[in-house]
């Protein structure tokens, strides 16, 4: 179908295809994920994955640094980690008697947050708060983290004994949340077949690279989005509002985050112009994790919201 | 359209309200035809939820033929109300087992609103009338959801639905105002439509009166004039009971007369009379009525007649005399009033006969056998002790506790065996000031039994002996001593101010007492206004609208006239509202309603690609054109290039697109 003007996009949809291709061919049948935490990247969101130990949460935050060439810190989080553990300490230099700021793990391009509901609430703060402002302060200096900047938080939400779960109020800071899920028995099998997942992920080749992954982030603001669409997008939250399924309607930051992400995703399919496709593509990860249903209703389900609105 | 259904959402809300349409029969019809209905959508239900055994066709068919024998066992006939109606249910719970394609449902549903038209024909309550308006808004729900399975939520589809119901109401409105109405049987109910109506029957058996009395049903409603009279001239006459056997009393035959023949001695009083059915032909009205309503006669006891049995709510007025003077019986009539059942007790002949002798003046006897019933310890009750072959010696002699009746009819034996005319009138007494609305409520509770004499000076002469016993029943109403009586008063022991100060109510009373009045007050509009409206209010309407003299058939051309033009405002609002629409979205509508006579329906929600990849995979066939009506319509819709071309180009090739 030819719906892309062909002129503009081409090269970054082969380069995104070819992005999407390499991250397949080591986390196995999860294309979709890996297009959801693509999608996630370029429009400058953060991602909080999940899921049960083992499914392949650090494999693709590997991967995804990997093959976008960016720096990758992983921070393990535990009950004991303090902030400065991961933002940076200043420490006294007695050569110029100066305090010098030695940065934390957090100044790298893609930081992975490993069972962040594992570490204590300060601690949690701090790297959401670093998340939402792209900088850290630290004795009255502010310190830019690098750009890209791109924070892939895991946790377990099965286990939450000794834990500290995230609130509400702090999961809206993650543009999306996915899951991983298991693997199909065709993926399993070539997993269980393949080489070591970290051969691979340590063999790993850039496909892109940083100035041209900046590129595509500023090429995403560019993706049209007609009244239409903001009708439909409008319509969305307003059901959210209105349908008293729900504890809260979703916030107006919740509506930019939709929006962004639906940019993306319609830069991944090589489109300049959003379609309402695109959004209730995103949405489940984008606004699920935002709804909590009113007390002793039934589950959230975006799915079920997106059915009940029509597209203008 | 054979497409199976599987959703079970679907048959829940085709459950729903089928259960909804059928809840009104309840009340209506034996209970076995409501059960045969619900095991049907149980056992449905169950085939759903826990794959029961799903009967096959051979098994319905016996099922079937089991209902129609078992109907026709219930009433010995398969047509008429009741019948249908049992028909119609019985057999929706046996369809429930073969739902299965669309088209089942469809008629299952359109049954459903054939169910809710049905319950009218029992009853026309302001209650059932939003019962049915609720319903039809579920059964359209419903169908709704049976077109649409995932587009909506119930909450959308009942609201949607209830605006489909809003809209239609002026409509309504118009064609319920100008449908001709025709006068007269010819749309009447069926003959069986009026079998369980309560009213007074034409005999008086020993306990006819009491159990009248339990009912709270209304009889009448009255509006006065000018201001009502006192409760102890309220008596409204019904029938004139003549002929006894000693124990049940009966008309005699009266001759019909347009002329009374009495002399007013006091002002007319004029009311309306609002007569509930009773499918008796009584009309009730306040002794002694100088006037002859409609349809009606008057015969010389006194009493008006309706030309036919009452079965609909019928209107009268009427104006009446309290006090009067009438002329003297024929011989026939005297030799009736004063003739005596031959069992008669020989210690009855002979109390009245001392009477007789002490008296010449019938008055003083009549008066005399009241201070008999006043001091010789008689007792008014509502639970008289039950009376043997001879109640009237029994109740004089032995029990002295008895109700309006037993007093009537013992007095009135009296009299005949004192040698002077009398006769027993059953009526009602009194009734219940709404103040709400200013008119009276009178209930079967009401139903009383009284006494005349004939003097030759007066003529004849109403005397209630239940008054000589129990003051406080023709004062204060029959509602009264009830509640007296369950307080443990016994009558006529108390003074007056200490009843008055017993009957007083409390505050929760009161607010109960006010609310049943303000809602018969609504009850009363519900049916003078919308159900009452017939012919005749027809053509009062009209008159008031300059329309005087209108053929029926010229009403209908109205009719449709007004309706063309409310169809065609409508329209234009609708169309106005569409010339807002985008033109490509237009063009690809267009193009949705092409595809969707192939059975490609796209949904509300789903948008233009994935529903050409749907049915690219349906119909490979049109791949070619469904990509590109699609690719230039989501271009023109939503890439923000204005391209005139492309509109041009989708709008050609949606016009040239066939299936």
């Amino acid at each position: 179908m030819a719906l892309a003007p062909e002129k503009t996009v081409p090269p970054a949809r082969h380069l995104l295809d070819a992005v999407i291709q390499r991250i397949g061919h080591i986390v196995l049948g999860k294309e979709r994920q890996a297009r959801l935490a693509l999608a996630c990247l370029l429009a400058r969101g953060h991602l909080l994955i999940e899921d049960l130990p083992g499914v392949g949460k650090t494999t693709l935050a590997h991967v995804l640094a990997g093959v976008l060439g960016l720096q990758f810190k992983r921070i393990q989080f535990t009950a004991d980690l303090l902030p400065a553990d991961i933002l940076g300490v200043s420490i006294y230099q007695p050569e110029n008697k100066l305090f010098v700021f030695h940065p934390g793990p957090l100044f790298a391009q893609l930081v992975l947050a490993d069972e962040i509901n594992r570490a204590t609430p300060k601690t949690q703060s701090a790297l959401l708060e670093a998340m939402e402002e792209r900088q850290v302060t630290a004795d009255g200096v502010t310190h830019k983290l690098p750009e890209p900047f791109f924070v892939i938080a895991t946790q377990n939400p099965h286990h939450l004994i000794g834990t500290f779960p995230l609130p509400e109020s702090q999961l809206d800071r993650f543009l999306m949340r996915i899951e991983m899920g298991y693997p199909d028995r065709a993926a399993e099998r070539a997993l269980l077949k393949g080489r070591d997942r970290r051969e691979l992920v340590a063999s790993l080749q850039p496909v892109i690279s940083a100035d041209k992954l900046a590129g595509l982030q500023r090429h995403v603001a560019h993706v049209h989005v007609a009244d239409p669409l903001l009708d439909y997008v409008q319509n969305l939250l307003d059901a959210t509002r209105r349908a008293g399924e729900f504890a809260e309607g979703l916030s107006p930051r919740a509506g930019l985050s939709l929006l962004a992400a639906s940019r993306a995703w319609a830069l991944l399919a090589g489109r300049d112009m959003v379609l309402p496709e695109d959004v209730q593509a995103v949405a489940p990860s984008v606004i699920g994790h935002r709804l909590r249903p009113v007390s002793g209703g039934r589950a959230v389900s975006v799915a079920r919201l997106l059915e009940s609105v029509p597209i203008p | 359209m054979n497409t199976g259904i599987a959703h079970r959402p679907v048959l829940h809300s085709l459950l729903a309200a089928g259960a909804g349409a059928v809840a009104p029969h309840i009340l209506e019809l034996p209970l076995w035809i409501i059960a045969v209905f619900a095991i049907g959508a149980a056992w449905r239900y169950a085939c759903e939820a826990f794959q029961w055994y799903r009967p096959g066709r051979f098994v319905r068919l016996t099922l079937m033929l089991l209902i129609l024998v078992a109907v026709f066992r219930q009433y010995g006939t398969l047509l008429g109300r009741d019948p249908g109606m049992a028909l119609l249910i019985t057999l929706l719970g046996l369809k429930f087992l073969e739902l299965k394609t669309q088209r089942d449902f469809v008629v299952s549903l359109f049954v459903f609103y054939l169910v809710i038209l049905g319950s009218f024909l029992y009853s026309q309550s302001l209650w059932l009338g939003v019962w049915a308006l609720l319903a039809v808004a579920a059964c359209t729900a419903a169908l709704m959801h049976l077109m649409q399975p995932a587009g909506m939520d119930l909450r959308r589809r009942l609201r949607l639905s209830g605006m489909m119901i809003a809209k239609a109401l002026p409509l309504m409105v118009i064609v319920y105002l100008l449908f001709p109405r025709i006068s007269g049987t010819l749309w009447g109910l069926p003959a069986d439509a009026h079998s369980g109506l309560t009213g007074m029957s034409d005999t008086m058996q020993p306990g006819s009166i009491r159990s009248l009395s339990e009912s709270s049903e209304i009889a009448f409603r009255v509006s006065f004039d000018g201001a009502s009279p006192p409760a102890r001239e309220l008596y409204w006459r019904g029938l004139v009971l003549t002929e006894t056997d000693g124990r049940g009393w009966r008309r005699a035959q009266p001759i019909a007369t347009d002329k009374v023949s009495f002399t007013p001695l006091s002002a007319p009083l004029s009311y309306q009379v609002t007569l509930e059915p009773s499918d008796k032909p009584w009309m009730p009205a306040l002794d002694l009525p100088a006037t002859r309503p409609k349809d009606a006669r008057l015969q010389s006891d006194f009493t008006l007649k309706h030309n036919d049995p009452v079965r609909e709510r019928l209107n009268y007025s009427l104006s009446s005399y309290t006090r009067y003077r009438t002329g003297a019986p024929d011989r026939a009539e005297r030799a009736a009033t004063l003739r005596l059942p031959r069992n008669t007790s020989a210690r009855v002949r002979a109390l009245a006969e001392g009477w007789r002798r002490e008296n010449d003046d019938p008055l003083r006897v009549a008066q005399a056998a009241l201070d008999y019933f006043r001091h010789d310890n008689f007792v008014y009750t509502l639970n008289p002790p039950l009376l043997g072959d001879d109640p009237v010696d029994e109740f004089l002699f032995g029990t002295r506790r008895g109700f309006c009746e037993h007093y009537a009819a013992a007095f009135v034996t009296l009299m005949r065996a004192a040698g002077i005319p009398s006769r027993v009138v059953l009526g009602y007494l009194g009734g219940e000031l709404n103040t709400a609305g200013n008119y009276l409520i009178v209930r079967q509770s009401d139903a009383h039994a009284w006494a005349e004499i004939w003097t030759p000076e007066r003529g004849w002469v109403r005397v209630d002996p239940t008054g000589a016993i129990a003051p406080e029943r023709i004062e204060l109403g029959l509602d009264a001593v009830r509640r007296l009586e369950q307080q443990g008063v016994v009558l006529g022991s108390l003074p007056a101010d200490a009843v008055l100060h017993a009957l007083e109510l409390g505050w929760f009373e009161y607010v109960g007492l006010h609310a049943r009045w303000y809602w018969d007050l609504t009850n009363m509009a519900w049916y003078r206004w919308v159900v009452d409206y017939g012919k005749e209010r027809q053509e009062r309407f009209l008159t008031s609208l300059g329309l005087d003299e209108i053929s029926w058939s010229r009403l209908v051309s109205l009719l449709f006239a007004v309706a063309l033009v409310l169809t065609l405002a409508y329209a234009l609002i609708l169309l106005r509202r569409k010339k807002s629409v985008d033109p490509a979205l237009a063009a690809y509508l267009r193009f949705c309603r092409e595809l969707a006579r192939t059975g490609l329906i796209r949904a509300p929600y789903e948008g233009a690609l994935d529903f050409a990849r749907r049915c690219t995979q349906r119909r490979p066939d049109l791949k070619d054109h469904v990509d590109n009506i699609t690719g230039r319509y989501l271009r023109c819709r939503y890439s923000g290039h204005d391209s005139a071309e492309e509109l041009r180009l989708l709008k050609r090739e949606v016009s040239a697109f066939r299936t």
